[in-house]
């Protein structure tokens, strides 16, 4: 007699044999399959992360740029939204960034200055600041002086009496010396406000008194007087210019220049530099 | 023969409107450098040494709008650049601080980068002040002078609002810049 059971086990057995081979082929598969996924997960995190380091630099420079805040912010959500569409799991980074950039915004402004050097250039060719003569300005004023006289709209008796006598005003002016003219009027004007100056200390009005000794070519004056106004105020960018202008115009260039470089030094003044680069290239004499 | 001394005529004749422009600019006459430079713009866009003392002439006569052309054209070297960037800055300041005043823009978000001049300056002082804080007009103390003020109001005369800064100087008004 057969032993049916014992043989159905055996079969049973051989069967399971059977099938070992496919199922070490189907782990190795699997196992391969997983591997091989892991390892491509590992290196996308890796291209992520320096992804982000890379977006990192332009937020840096742009933090020591100083741009604004908006741009910065729309860079911060560029960021987000790369690293959600790649991974969930590092939003950990840009937050970082985001409070870098925070805090970099608390840095000082950054100063724009203007460039003037071109000027240097195409002054060299031909006539430079000595054209920035009293004389030009005390003409406009004499002129100045005359032309309101003239109406157009009065009856033509009166016009051509009143033309005539424009014309003796100009005959006269000819005939005497036009700079001691304008001068006495710059003067009288000059008077007033030296005596506002002297009750009331105001260094605009010893500025202002200044550049008009200045255009007068009293030079010794415009220095007092710009010395003056550096003593009550020393940040007035007019005075120092006009101070150094009257050392020069006075023969003391090398104090001129000397000085210019501690205004500068303190201020950082783009028309001090030029007048510096003018007095020492011989350009402002 | 005769082409020659028209060249020699127009070389000279443009050697002299940028030395006169010099001049000009040196005298403080800045009106004229800017209208100058307006007037013959066209012929001299590529002279950048021309676009740029117009631009500084039209900066110093306080119209901020003709910076636009020049700043556009300013390019070839890094003086240039910067003097863009320079006129750019505060072309932009102005019109946002005049649809500010107009319109209560918030511009306390911004923080552009700032210059020497006036129209900066009181950009950067402007921006500091609360969304409730809003007046007729505005009185700034200049951080690096105390006894220099500006008084920053709108001009409602004429078909145009226009925007007023008035500097002071220990009270006494020294100039006065009108944009619009």
């Amino acid at each position: 007699m057969l032993n049916v059971n014992d043989l159905e086990i055996r079969h049973k057995k051989y069967k399971i044999k059977s099938y070992v081979p496919y199922f070490t082929i189907f782990a190795g598969v699997t196992i391969a399959l997983i591997s091989i996924a892991s390892f491509f997960l590992y290196n996308s995190k890796v291209e992520i992360s320096s992804e982000l380091e890379e977006q990192k630099q332009p937020i840096v420079i742009q933090k020591t740029e100083v741009i604004a805040e908006t741009e910065i912010k729309e860079k911060n959500e560029t960021v987000q939204e790369a690293v959600q569409n790649k991974i969930e799991g590092t939003v950990a980074e840009p937050v970082a960034i985001k409070d870098n950039v925070k805090i970099e915004q608390k840095q000082e402004k950054v100063v724009l200055s203007p460039s003037l050097n071109f000027m240097n250039k195409m002054g060299s060719n031909g006539r430079t600041n000595n054209q920035e003569l009293p004389k030009e300005i005390i003409i406009d004023i004499k002129q100045k002086d005359v032309e309101p006289k003239v109406e157009p709209k009065v009856e033509p008796k009166k016009a051509e009496k009143k033309a005539e006598k424009i014309e003796e005003i100009s005959l006269d002016i000819d005939k005497k010396n036009p700079i001691n003219i304008a001068r006495k009027d710059e003067q009288e004007d000059l008077s007033h406000v030296i005596k506002r100056f002297n009750i009331n200390h105001n260094p605009a009005l010893s500025l202002f008194v200044a550049k008009k000794y200045y255009q007068l070519g009293d030079y010794e004056q415009a220095y007092n007087y710009a010395l003056i106004t550096n003593e009550i105020n020393n940040n007035i960018e007019d005075s120092w210019l006009i101070f150094s202008k009257s050392l020069v115009k006075m023969n003391k260039k090398d104090m001129a220049i000397e000085t210019l470089k501690k205004y500068i030094s303190h201020s950082h003044s783009s028309q001090a530099k030029q007048l510096l680069d003018e007095i020492s290239s011989g350009k402002f004499k | 023969m005769k082409i020659l001394s028209i060249i020699l005529i127009s070389v000279t004749l443009y050697a002299d409107i940028k030395q006169d422009m010099l001049n000009l600019y040196q005298n403080k006459k800045h009106e004229e450098v800017c209208n100058i430079g307006f007037n013959n713009f066209e012929n001299y866009r590529n002279d950048e040494e021309y676009v740029s003392l117009y631009a500084f002439g039209c900066l110093n006569a306080d119209y901020i709008d003709r910076l636009s052309v020049p700043t556009t054209t300013l390019k070839l070297s890094k003086e240039s650049r910067s003097n863009a960037a320079y006129f750019s800055i505060i072309l932009m300041q102005k019109k946002l601080l005049y649809h500010a005043l107009l319109d209560n823009y918030d511009l306390s978000s911004l923080n552009l980068p700032t210059t020497d001049y006036v129209l900066s300056k009181v950009f950067d002082l402007y921006t500091k002040i609360k969304k409730d804080e809003r007046k007729e007009f505005y009185i700034f103390e200049d951080e690096s002078d105390k006894q220099l003020k500006y008084k920053l109001y709108i001009l409602k005369d004429g078909k145009i609002d226009k925007m007023v800064i008035e500097e002071f100087y220990n009270s006494i008004n020294i100039k006065k810049h009108i944009y619009w």
